[in-house]
């Protein structure tokens, strides 16, 4: 990981922004094993299983405070370091291309449905990887200026709409069962890339790290389990009827004369795609780097723009190609390989040295 | 791409200026040798002087350029006295010594064997004296030309505060400071820059808070900077500026003492440069191009709304134009009832799409702009005319353009001027945010947000975050951000920028 | 080399601006921006839908030009769905529709009767049409409503504010198309709707809410005057401001103002049968008081009027729930909800046959009116 610092202030304020895009974009499909009450106890369900997911990390990077993943597997095995490392790479880039075709299905589905801006995913991508190249300074100096109208946009939706909660709109919790919601909650925390993004960068980060990361926690709940409340008593069944939900929300959030500001409110949901590629890139770029001297930055983030590109130009024009790529249990494997189990295989390895 | 194919176009055009490696000449004993070198450098110039004279059997000559020496001085306090002065007992240098200290000492004297140097300082004003047998040529300061008076400066209005401003000339805008700081640890530096200009560079510090880091890394940028002629303080800007590229200056300007001084105070380097009355102050941080110094001489409640006013103009100035055309082309349905229909008709019956009429409409502004910005005063006011009248309501009658642009083109106009220093990113990024308005709605628009954003993040001119206080977050200068504490309590501890990085 | 990039990605800009392109087809001059849709089902299957729409042809006062005075165009087209009939308009307008301005859907007495499953999902799923437009049942046809006219011009483009009205008048059900599909997916699918209608009085035609229908699996199944309406509207907790009147024994007729409103709703099973408690807590002005000039408002006569406020509450609302529930009309305020929420085994009993179990639940309505203010005491003298 390179040498630069930021602060965890920073570094979990991007963390909050990335993970607020899967909230925003988050697609009843995802949910249709529980009812709608279940969201809300499902939002906070999940974060307890990302707490239990990063045990394996906490542990490794108490010893090993400066050093990441990659560089504690580079210790023991140079090879292996190598291998993790496109590994790594792989899985990131596969979270980029799933979070640029769902923006990309975002979009179409709710900007352009009449014309075909296929474009704008290139935009999205070529301003991802100039975030990339500016470095994780700037990331994390832009996300902590991004909370501001992102929580305000936030705030806006939750007090317009407060006033308008039917409470019959809510069912039941546990009316499934409690394994369904146990399973949503899995695959909700499956889709948390940032697990990974914590396992990678979390050396970068100067300061108090654990306190931050329970913070980051908190909030994450907090806000969606919020944003649910509110989208359940509103909208009611209304919401499982909606690809994304959280938008028709905005659409219901009306402030004097402007019944519509839904495309205002969303558009500020784009600083969070913004840093999701860009940090998703620079990751990528870092670690390609880190193995493969030779090769520049600038052109490894270039050729990762550009296969990025194709791949996700690719999707763009299908439905049916995104629900294939968009697959909660690929997810689930990779986040929890990346995030979980080779972390803890690294951790018994480094205590077995130890004791030996 | 050294030998790329533009850059072998750029020098078959261009010569490289290269430092002179000339060997010091030194002067001679001879005195018609020296006047022949000075002859020979200087050319037939008519406003180079020679005044021949001998006095007590020894060759004296006074050379001095015509317009830039005090004639009365010279005469009077110079000559008289060396005329009157007898050399009978002196010989070799020991004459220009002498000739030196019967010149009254309130005349600034200077000394030096380098006869280029001598020419050098001629051409400063300086009036250069030799003599026959002597070595050394001796200088005094007599300089007397025309300059301005200092007079309000017309690029910084304010209510409140001094009407002075920097003028051309380095002496009295460095006089200016001093008056406002009767302390020795006001410092200046004297650079020269410019192969052919030499211009002369006064690099300003306190002493006792400025970071010996940020001063000589200051110095250092601009003794290595590569120019021939320095026009105007604009030609140092860019080497003393962040390297990466972005729309913003990490290089603040102004043409107030007053305010130059409030920066130095706060640890920061001026630099004043001689022939321009604009200062440069390094480093400049984003919102400091949101405050002014009425924030600080009125009420802190009003400096607050103020400086709130100025964000949300920069803001509308910016974004304003880009969101009217995304609005209409992709996000119809956050136009208010009571306005689509007017919006409707009038956009219905222009013959451009509305991205191209906005192009249109901002580009006929900023040439309308720049024609009352170079347009003799004396015809000032039809430019004002011709804008109002043909260009606003000529057009919206014509159907060119409709009537919600122009209102658009208006506010946006009247709003970049609240912020003037930030004016030149906020025209170009209009632009951008107009065409991209247009091609991706107000997606776009943000995508495009998030690139300036990201890109004014990643500036740290001299170790110093361009967008502190913000981010990073340093709450404590937040007592000067938006709101402003009273000077009761901001008084008792001063700000040093050295504590932002 | 930068440079060149930078400056031929802003010429293909600047060209792509000013050239043609089809994104130019999304400009808001070539939308035909449609203000109401009514639906009306045919005969033969297929449906007629009536457009509003702005009419562009009408210039703005600075600008000369004779056109039509009207601010809005009907547009009347067919096709075997909604979606194929609203499009059809292109083919001899030129212009594609815009919905996101739509502000009203209106259905028609046919449609209503035979189902609005097939009419509703076009709306539902379109991203452009809002989720809060309101959906409003005409009285017979729907482009009756869309296209009356008076002295030439079209009456109906400000239809919303009429249903707008509801926040003001208890005798208005309002209802957005989002808490349609939240009613409509219940398993009963039952819902309110208001009923449009046109009155003539005096050679002047006026747009009128005077009923609500009631619809049950998603059909029309019966209608409420404006009195039960009003009742609906506390039932269901949705009353912000408003008025209603009663008869005192004296023959007094009285009239209270709305100031606010709070309803609690609860269920309880009680020897296997669901018994429910509607709470009413109003806090009212008195407004008006016909033919009881003579006597003062003294604590006593304010204990009565509140007496009386509560007494004809509790009688309407109860008389309309039974109404709802023992005539197995509608489950309008959603009460089987309730048993879902605090029963749910029991809803999963009863789920296949829910009107059932509404109709043997028992329903109690208990009200409490506090009158905040009189106004000024009108006494006569002697």
């Amino acid at each position: 990981m390179s040498k630069s610092k930021i602060s965890t202030f920073q570094f979990f304020s991007m963390l909050f922004l990335t993970r607020l895009l899967t909230t925003f974009t988050y697609i009843p499909s995802y949910t249709k094993d529980i009812e709608l009450s279940d969201l809300v106890v499902q939002a906070v369900l999940r974060y307890l299983i990302c707490v239990v997911m990063m045990i394996p990390v906490y542990f490794l990077f108490k010893r090993n405070p400066d050093m990441n993943i990659l560089d504690i597997v580079r210790n023991k095995w140079a090879k292996g370091g190598k291998i993790l490392a496109v590994f790594y790479s792989a899985v990131l880039f596969y979270f980029t291309v799933t979070t640029v075709s769902r923006l990309d299905l975002f979009t179409g589905t709710i900007v352009f449905p009449e014309t075909n801006v296929n474009y704008f995913l290139v935009f999205v991508i070529l301003i991802g990887c100039y975030g990339a190249y500016l470095g994780i300074e700037a990331l994390g100096r832009s996300a902590v200026l991004s909370v501001i109208p992102v929580t305000a946009a936030l705030v806006f939706i939750i007090a317009t709409l407060i006033g308008k909660i039917d409470f019959l709109n809510y069912t039941p919790v546990f009316y499934k069962g409690v394994l369904p919601v146990f399973k949503t909650a899995l695959n909700a925390a499956g889709r948390t890339v940032e697990l990974v993004m914590i396992t990678l960068a979390i050396p970068v980060a100067s300061g108090k790290k654990t306190k931050s990361f329970f913070i980051w926690i908190f909030l994450q709940a907090l806000v969606t389990a919020s944003l649910f409340f509110v989208e359940v008593g509103v909208m009611g069944n209304f919401t499982n009827t909606q690809l994304f939900p959280v938008h028709s929300l905005a659409a219901l959030a009306k402030f004097s004369m402007f019944g519509r500001l839904d495309p205002i409110i969303t558009g500020i949901w784009i600083l969070c795609a913004f840093l999701k590629v860009s940090f998703l890139l620079y990751l990528q770029g870092d670690i390609l780097h880190k193995e493969f001297e030779n090769l520049s930055k600038k052109t490894i983030l270039a050729g990762l723009g550009a296969l990025s590109s194709v791949i996700c130009l690719y999707i763009a024009g299908s439905v049916q190609r995104f629900t294939v790529v968009d697959n909660s249990l690929a997810k689930l494997i990779a986040t929890a390989l990346t995030a979980t189990v080779i972390p803890a295989v690294m951790l018994v390895l480094n205590r077995r040295k130890k004791y030996e | 791409m050294k030998n790329s194919w533009f850059k072998k176009r750029i020098e078959e055009i261009t010569v490289q200026d290269e430092k002179s490696n000339k060997e010091k000449v030194r002067v001679s004993a001879d005195l018609q040798k020296n006047k022949a070198y000075f002859k020979q450098q200087l050319g037939e110039s008519f406003d180079v002087k020679y005044r021949d004279c001998t006095v007590s059997g020894h060759d004296f000559v006074f050379v001095m350029l015509d317009g830039m020496c005090d004639h009365l001085l010279i005469t009077e306090q110079i000559m008289f006295p060396v005329i009157n002065t007898d050399f009978s007992d002196t010989n070799g240098d020991s004459i220009v010594y002498k000739a030196a200290d019967g010149v009254s000492a309130s005349i600034d004297k200077s000394i030096t064997s380098d006869i280029d140097k001598a020419i050098s300082e001629m051409l400063s004003g300086n009036l250069v004296l030799m003599a026959q047998g002597a070595q050394f040529a001796v200088l005094f300061g007599v300089q007397s030309f025309a300059k301005r008076s200092p007079d309000e400066p017309g690029t910084e209005n304010q209510e409140r505060g001094s009407r002075e401003g920097f003028v051309e000339n380095f002496k009295d805008n460095i006089a200016m400071v001093r008056r406002r700081v009767r302390s020795p640890v006001f410092k200046i530096k004297t650079l020269e820059v410019g192969t052919t200009s030499k211009t002369r560079v006064c690099v300003c510090y306190m002493s006792d808070r400025t970071d010996g880091k940020l001063l000589d890394d200051v110095v250092e940028r601009i003794k290595n900077a590569q120019l021939d002629i320095v026009a105007g303080s604009g030609f140092i800007q860019p080497f003393l500026d962040d390297k990466k590229a972005s729309v913003f200056t990490c290089v603040g300007t102004t043409e107030r003492p007053d305010v130059f001084t409030a920066k130095l105070s706060e640890g920061k380097v001026g630099i004043i440069v001689d022939g321009t009355p604009d200062a440069l102050i390094v480093p400049h941080l984003f919102i400091e191009n949101f405050h002014s110094l009425d924030d600080y001489l009125k009420r802190p409640y009003y400096a607050a709304f103020v400086r709130t006013l100025k964000i949300i103009s920069f803001m509308f100035s910016v974004f304003l134009p880009g969101l009217y055309v995304a609005i209409c082309t992709f996000h119809q349905e956050m136009i208010p009832e009571t306005m689509v229909f007017g919006i409707t008709s009038q956009e219905s019956k222009t013959p451009l799409p509305i991205v191209a009429e906005a192009l249109l409409i901002h580009l006929v502004y900023e040439i309308v702009r720049e024609a009352g910005l170079r347009m003799p005063k004396a015809v000032g006011h039809a430019v004002s005319i011709v804008g109002a009248l043909v260009i606003g309501e000529s057009a919206v009658t014509a159907g060119i353009i409709a009537a919600p642009m122009l209102i658009v083109v208006g506010l946006t106009a009247v709003s970049s001027f609240v912020v003037s220093s930030l004016y030149e990113p906020v025209a170009v990024m209009r632009f951008t945010f107009i065409i991209i308005g247009g091609m991706v709605g107000i997606y776009g628009i943000m995508m495009g947000f998030a690139a300036v954003l990201v890109n004014m993040a990643s500036l740290s001119p001299y170790n110093t975050p361009f967008m502190s206080p913000l981010s990073p977050t340093k709450i404590g200068a937040w007592r000067d951000l938006v709101m402003r504490e009273s000077w009761v309590n901001m008084g008792k501890r001063r700000m040093e920028i050295s504590k932002m990085k | 080399m930068n440079k060149i990039i930078v400056a031929v990605v802003v010429i293909f800009a600047i060209l792509f601006s000013f050239g043609g392109s089809e994104i130019y087809k999304n400009d808001i001059s070539n939308r035909l921006i449609i203000q109401g849709i009514g639906i009306d089902k045919e005969d033969d299957g297929g449906y007629t839908v009536t457009l509003q729409a702005i009419n562009t042809s009408t210039y703005s006062a600075s600008v000369q030009e004779s056109g039509s005075e009207e601010t809005v165009k009907i547009y009347k087209v067919h096709g075997d769905t909604v979606y194929t009939a609203i499009k059809s308009v292109v083919s001899f307008e030129g212009k594609i529709p815009l919905y996101s301005q739509n502000r009203v859907i209106v259905i028609g007495k046919a449609t209503a009767l035979g189902g609005i499953e097939g009419v509703i999902d076009f709306f539902a799923r379109d991203a452009h049409n809002g989720p809060s437009v309101y959906v409003a049942l005409a009285e017979n046809r729907a482009d009756e409503i869309l296209e009356a006219k008076n002295s030439g011009e079209v009456i109906a483009d400000s239809i919303d504010d009429t249903i707008e009205a509801a926040q003001y008048n208890t005798g208005i059900f309002k209802l957005e198309l989002y808490e349609l599909v939240n009613r409509y997916r219940d398993s009963e699918a039952c819902f309110a709707m208001p009923v449009l209608s046109l009155e003539e009085a005096e050679g002047q035609k006026i747009v009128q809410i005077k009923e609500t229908a009631l619809f049950c699996n998603a059909k029309l199944k019966s209608t409420l005057n404006g009195d039960e309406t009003s009742m609906l509207n506390f039932l269901c907790g949705r009353v912000y401001n408003g008025e209603f009147s009663y008869k005192t024994d004296e023959n007094e007729k009285v009239a209270m103002s709305i100031v606010n409103c709070n309803v609690y709703r609860t269920v309880k099973i009680l020897d296997g049968t669901p018994h429910y408690t509607v709470k009413i807590k109003l806090s009212t002005d008195v407004a008006e008081i016909y033919n009881g000039i003579e006597k003062s408002l003294d604590r006593q006569r304010l204990e009565e009027l509140s007496q009386y406020a509560e007494n004809y509450l509790k009688t309407e609302s109860e008389k309309l729930l039974s109404k709802l529930y023992e005539g197995e009309v509608c489950d309008a305020p959603g009460y089987s909800r309730l048993i879902f929420q605090k029963y749910p085994s029991v809803y999963r009993d009863n789920e296949e046959n829910l009107n059932a179990l509404m109709a043997k639940s028992r329903y109690s309505v208990e009200v409490e009116v506090k009158i905040r203010r009189v106004g000024h005491e009108f006494v006569k003298t002697l």
